[in-house]
């Protein structure tokens, strides 16, 4: 689960610099693992790419747009629908062509489908768009309240929501460790190689765990209990169900019924239950 | 004898000189333009067929262009034509007394397209101005860099840009008869596409759902990954210096850079197949469209992609490595090729500004070039740029953009003329994959997941739109082919030991120092002309190739290549009220020059401090007062 936290605009043109600027304040404060700071105003089509590539759950994403409303102001709000066809088209075009915009990230990212459905925007009424490196004294205030609306939305996905997902993924690792013999008890240090989890956050998840009975908390480490054993099987099956089929069209099973002259009855074929 | 208008002449060596006896060599009386303004005003008034159409912005061209045309839609054809680019570009004065290294950062954010070449032609420059020459390597990989931002370019153009006006969603509106002709007709090369017909093709250009539209940006994903890994940034590269590039390359990059090279042989054994059916299919359906987009073939380019065995950062010496780079440089004016020699290309280019938002500039501080030919006033070396944002007029003032002319001449700018050179001057070195023929390019697409293949542009007897997009989809073969001689230039070197990637460059801190770019962007045409005094810029000149193309009137009376080739143009849309016309004809012919506007354009000069970030609208309707 990752949330990123993005900005959108120009530098060095007064306030259309609002959303760059609150980044680089948020990128000196310190996050939970799960939140990422980005400036993505190298243009839409390159953002595309990057969803592409590393998709996100959850986006919240700052910037100025002249709207004509009361400067200085910020709105917070979720994406609409998209414009027509035609609309989109034009917009490509700019953005193809250098026009950094916050509707054209959106709506481009949007068409092509690399946005989470967890989209958030808050942009601020900009005041001046002349050539300058500073913000005018209205947007410049908006920029603490700016980085608290991030805060709050940050903290809004709670750690206990959050540590349900890191104990499915703890269990997968402890499963998947043992079934290839690298141990059954494992220490947190071996488990962070694998997982987006900070050592501390995970003792606390593990502390859990060994309440709920699902591992036992040894003096060298933690080892999943039968029934820590039957729920890390089953998610790391219900996971990776997908790879475990049949690959290169080879079955390695002396027993499977595909030998007897039906390759459909092939267990590789089907889905694998425990 | 390269120059018919321009008073210059060559002696036996090939050197240039003024000719003797002429006065005032370069003065020239302006044409008026008001009896034309008055004659179309007159037909506008009288005839309710004739009408202004007018497209601010033209939409789909990167940046700020609008431009005004009449149609005759009784005659159906185009009787007037102004390109306006609306927006100032204010680098050149931005640049003015900076440190020179500044140049290859700044002048690189006149574009958010292609800021890689401007980048390169700054490092150009300086090389010449300082004086310093990079190791093969680092020419090489420059070579490189260039070639991945055009394998970039071609399809995002092709595709993105250009490609829907021949989309189901486009031809169904203009052209209903001709979409259902495309329906019916096979595709010669399905074999190779995979489109049965003319009409499946069509369906895949509809822009952001088409598969060929998709994949275009797929692609130009996989070409910027290439870009990144010598360039570290795109469209604004980190590690481009004067005297090489300033990053480390191990066997590892190139292979990492081959993996995504490798994808563009089939990817322009692809393009070339479709473009070719559907240029053949559109002339088969209509013959008048032969006739969209025509103009002279007048084109101007100063060759890309240097020998690293020739090329010395010299003005001294810029004939011998300039004929000896993989695209030859040079001009051709109806047809034929009439120089490949840089110096000439150089001393031929004049800017005018009499329409233009431009005051003229005093003086005529470099009478001749470094190597003693005759430099015009009105070239770049002697150019000073003096905004002069005044009303909009066809008679006088009505474009940012300047008209640079070649011996006087309206020359077109494009990745086709580095083609068509290239092919008719038979100067290319020895290649494993490209022929030049005098009338052709030959080359060998190598085999990937298709087999290989042997494609052949021809320099087409027609010069138009069509031909433009067609050639443009050769280019990317082109473009895939040179990269990949430099791919295996640069791994020869590794293997050699030579990893040397730049020459530690001097900057100068005292005295006079002149430095000339001559390079290429996606759409052709790139230099730049700096003048450095005592370590800073004393004179930064850009020159574009969208300046060239969307130029207004010169002095002569003569159109801009956009205006010109409008002005040439049928109307094969059809529509049953004059008020469902939606011009078409004249977007493709526009599009098809693949007009890219952020770096011929950028600051909306207005009296005031705003700084403009996307296009303004000029409201060209009812301007002439």
């Amino acid at each position: 689960m990752t949330t990123l936290v993005a900005a959108v605009g120009y530098r060095n043109l007064r306030d259309l610099s609002f959303g760059p600027l609150v980044i680089d304040r948020l990128r000196t404060l310190s996050w939970p693992d799960h939140v990422e700071v980005e400036d993505l105003s190298y243009g839409p089509i390159s953002a595309v790419h990057r969803f592409q590539e590393r998709p996100v759950e959850r986006l919240l994403l700052l910037g100025a747009t002249r709207r004509n409303r009361v400067p200085g102001r910020l709105y917070a709000f979720r994406p609409g629908r998209l414009p027509p066809a035609d609309e989109v088209q034009r917009r490509v075009g700019e953005a193809l062509t250098g026009v950094i915009s916050l509707d054209n990230l959106w709506m481009i990212c949007r068409t092509f489908g690399v946005l989470p459905e967890d989209v958030e925007i808050l942009e601020v009424e900009p005041s001046e768009e002349a050539w300058g490196e500073t913000l005018t004294p209205d947007v410049e205030r908006a920029v603490e309240r700016a980085i608290e609306w991030v805060r709050q939305r940050v903290k809004e996905e709670s750690e206990p929501e959050l540590d349900l997902r890191r104990r499915d993924e703890v269990l997968q690792v402890l499963f998947w460790m043992r079934g290839e013999g690298l141990g059954d008890v494992v220490r947190p240090a071996q488990i962070t190689g694998f997982l987006d989890v900070s050592e501390r956050d995970l003792r606390r998840v593990l502390a859990q765990m060994a309440t709920d009975g699902l591992v036992d908390e040894l003096d060298h480490g933690f080892r999943l209990t039968s029934s820590g054993l039957s729920e890390g099987g089953r998610r790391f099956v219900e996971e990776f169900a997908p790879l475990l089929r049949q690959g290169h069209g080879e079955c390695n099973d002396p027993g499977c019924p595909c030998h007897d002259g039906d390759p459909a009855a092939c267990w590789t074929r089907h889905p694998v239950s425990l | 004898m390269c120059f018919k208008n321009l008073p210059i002449e060559f002696d036996a060596q090939g050197r240039p000189s003024l000719k003797a006896g002429v006065r005032d060599p370069y003065t020239y009386r302006s044409v008026s333009l008001a009896t034309e303004e008055d004659r179309i005003k007159e037909l506008l008034a009288r005839n309710g067929y004739i009408k202004d159409v007018d497209f601010d912005p033209v939409t789909r061209v990167a940046g700020a262009l609008a431009f005004h045309s009449v149609a005759d839609l009784k005659d159906r054809r185009i009787i007037a034509a102004n390109s306006m680019a609306t927006l100032f570009r204010g680098y050149e004065v931005i640049l003015k007394g900076r440190d020179p290294r500044d140049a290859i950062f700044i002048s690189s954010r006149a574009c958010g397209v292609c800021g890689g070449v401007h980048s390169t032609t700054s490092a150009l420059t300086l090389e010449m101005a300082f004086p310093v020459q990079p190791p093969p390597l680092g020419i090489v990989l420059r070579n490189m860099l260039l070639g991945a931002e055009f394998l970039y370019d071609h399809p995002l153009h092709l595709f993105l840009l250009a490609g829907p006006d021949y989309s189901e969603s486009v031809v169904r509106a203009t052209n209903p008869a001709v979409w259902e002709k495309a329906v019916g007709t096979g595709a010669a090369h399905a074999g190779i596409h995979g489109y049965r017909t003319i009409g499946d093709i069509l369906v895949d250009l509809n822009p952001l759902t088409g598969k060929l539209y998709l994949e275009a940006l797929h692609h130009t994903r996989i070409a910027r990954e290439a870009y990144v890994l010598i360039g570290a940034k795109y469209p604004h590269p980190e590690t481009t210096v004067p005297g090489g590039v300033s990053t480390t390359v191990t066997l590892h990059t190139l292979t990492e850079f081959f993996t995504r090279l490798q994808s563009f042989f089939d990817y322009s054994k692809k393009m070339i197949t479709l473009w070719d059916d559907l240029t053949d299919f559109f002339y088969a359906a209509n013959p008048v469209n032969r006739r969209v987009g025509v103009r002279p073939k007048n084109f101007i380019d100063p060759g890309i992609w240097d020998d690293p065995d020739a090329y010395d950062a010299t003005y001294q010496h810029c004939n011998e490595w300039g004929e000896r780079r993989w695209s030859t440089p040079g001009v051709v004016i109806d047809g034929e090729v009439v120089t490949t020699k840089l110096q000439a290309m150089n001393i031929g280019v004049e800017e005018f500004v009499e329409h233009s938002y431009y005051d003229s500039w005093n003086g005529h501080p470099m009478k001749t070039d470094p190597l003693g030919a005759p430099l015009s006033p009105y070239h770049m070396w002697n150019k000073d740029t003096k905004p002069l944002p005044t009303g909009q007029n066809w008679k006088d003032r009505y474009s940012w953009a300047t008209s640079p002319r070649w011996d006087r001449k309206s020359v077109e700018a494009g990745c086709y003329a580095r083609l068509w050179i290239t092919a008719a001057a038979r100067k290319l070195p020895d290649s494993r994959f490209i022929e030049a023929t005098g009338r052709s390019l030959k080359m060998r697409l190598p085999k990937s997941v298709l087999p290989e293949m042997e494609i052949e542009w021809k320099i087409p007897e027609e010069w138009n739109a069509f031909e433009r997009n067609r050639a443009r989809a050769y280019a990317e073969a082109f473009t895939a082919l040179v990269t990949m001689e430099n791919w295996l230039r640069a791994m020869e070197l590794l293997k050699r030991g030579e990893t040397r990637v730049s020459t530690k460059h001097q900057l100068p801190t005292k005295g006079r120092q002149i430095g000339a770019g001559f390079w290429g962007a996606g759409r052709g045409y790139l230099t730049h002309h700096m003048i450095m005094e005592n370590g800073a810029i004393a004179n930064y000149q850009i020159l574009t190739p969208s300046t060239i193309n969307a130029s207004p009137r010169d002095p002569f009376g003569n159109p801009g290549p956009y205006e010109e080739a409008v002005l040439g143009t049928p109307i094969t849309e059809e529509f049953r009220r004059q008020e469902d016309y939606k011009g078409i004809d004249i977007l493709r012919t526009i599009r098809s020059f693949d007009p890219c506007m952020p770096c011929t354009t950028h600051v909306h000069v207005d009296g005031s401090d705003r700084v403009v970030s996307r296009e303004v609208n000029t409201c060209a309707c009812g301007l002439d007062d």
